[in-house]
């Protein structure tokens, strides 16, 4: 295919001629993304340099594999979450990820007789940890700190109570708000994407 | 020790170096070697440029890579590369660069030499091995009309070598019959010089 044909082609054909070994496709397909990429682990690194590697290696997992691009979403559906997994699984392993425990915590402050069974896949959790430990990360300070020193630290309500010169009835009340305004969050970013929220909190941050 | 051999790729930014980068890329995989990608935010007209604006000319460079060199069915993602994105002079700091951290090649590309050419001395002096392209090289010259190895190992003749590890033509990945054709012709080269 020519150059100025390839730009009207859409995605899902510029795999199937990628397929067929063209390489200008492949050169069309992967210019079409490579911004997104590393926005996209810019979103999660916050660091340059870091999104760069990260960019690059899910960019090469993307492409290396294209073959195995079934269809079943659309490209850059599939792209996007090879990204993210990437982008988590990188996040784990330099130890940047430790709120596991924070969110079990969470939920079970109001749920302990009620376990739900663990029935997700292991990946939708991690991203669910993930969209999780990046809205705390972008709480203010005072609220993110409570909730580190509660659910990360382990802190005891009597222990916050000393340490911030409150009653305890107030500390549960900062942490019950702080709590719905994280499950808020939660839910916004669910229905508009997570680089939005962030976008959104960092406004209202700074005004 | 290092087990894996350094290369490192030196640019500017402003100019056109996706076909030394690919190429450099290309050696650095059949050596399994790791590439620096070695740039500053001081383009070579003393104007500055933004990180970001570096690194998504690196994503692109690399789509050029795959476009043009890698052989259908291939993997680049084997080769680890590093940017490395300074600010100051080029020269100054790559030059400090090679003092402060050991590279087994230096990949030169012809439109950096251009404006870097004092600095050539140096740069064979700080690092173990220094390859300059060929100044004919250009894009998309002959890539898409022959197998990219003979292209690869095309442009490796016709560039200058330098300082080179004596295992280099040995870990020069493992096609054979080009690698004895190539290590005759550098023999007989070096013997006629």
């Amino acid at each position: 295919m020519s150059v100025n044909v390839l730009s009207t082609v859409c995605d899902e054909d510029l795999v199937k001629a990628i397929r067929l070994d063209d390489r200008k496709a492949l050169g069309e397909l992967y210019n079409r993304y490579y911004k997104k990429v590393f926005n996209k682990c810019f979103s999660f690194t916050k660091k340059q340099e870091e999104a760069f590697d990260l960019a690059q290696e899910a960019l090469m997992k993307a492409f290396d594999n294209i073959h195995s691009f079934k269809g079943e979403s659309s490209f850059s559906t599939w792209l996007y979450t090879i990204t993210h997994r990437h982008c988590l699984a990188a996040l784990k392993k330099n130890g940047r990820f430790q709120f596991h425990r924070l969110e079990e915590n969470i939920m079970g402050d109001e749920d302990k007789n009620d376990p739900t069974p663990a029935s997700e896949e292991t990946t939708e959790r991690a991203e669910q940890e993930l969209i999780m430990y990046s809205l705390i990360k972008a709480l203010p300070e005072k609220e993110r700190d409570l909730l580190n020193m509660k659910y990360l630290h382990g802190e005891s309500i009597e222990n916050l109570q000393q340490q911030l010169n409150i009653s305890g009835s107030a500390v549960k009340m900062r942490l019950k708000r702080t709590r719905e305004k994280l499950n808020m969050l939660y839910a916004l970013t669910l229905t508009y994407g997570l680089e939005q929220v962030l976008d959104q909190i960092e406004l209202f941050t700074a005004g | 020790m290092r087990l894996k051999k350094v290369l490192l790729y030196p640019f500017y930014i402003n100019s056109p170096y996706f076909e030394g980068y690919a190429w450099a890329v290309e050696l650095a995989m059949r050596m399994k070697a790791k590439l620096q990608l070695f740039t500053t935010t001081t383009l070579s007209s003393g104007e500055t440029i933004a990180q970001d604006s570096i690194y998504h000319s690196l994503l692109e460079a690399h789509g050029y890579y795959l476009e043009h060199y890698q052989h259908p069915g291939g993997t680049s993602s084997e080769v680890t590369r590093e940017a490395n994105i300074v600010r100051g002079e080029l020269r100054d700091e790559l030059i400090l660069h090679l003092k402060k951290n050991p590279i087994d090649i230096v990949v030169i590309d012809p439109i950096f030499l251009n404006s870097q050419f004092k600095a050539l001395r140096e740069i064979e002096k700080e690092s173990h091995g220094m390859i300059i392209l060929p100044k004919e090289q250009q894009p998309g010259e002959n890539k898409d009309s022959q197998p990219m190895a003979d292209y690869f190992y095309d442009t490796l003749r016709k560039s200058e070598l330098y300082k080179l590890p004596e295992n280099f033509f040995s870990t020069l990945g493992t096609d054979l019959s080009v690698f004895n054709y190539l290590r005759n012709f550098f023999q007989k080269n070096q013997s006629g010089a």
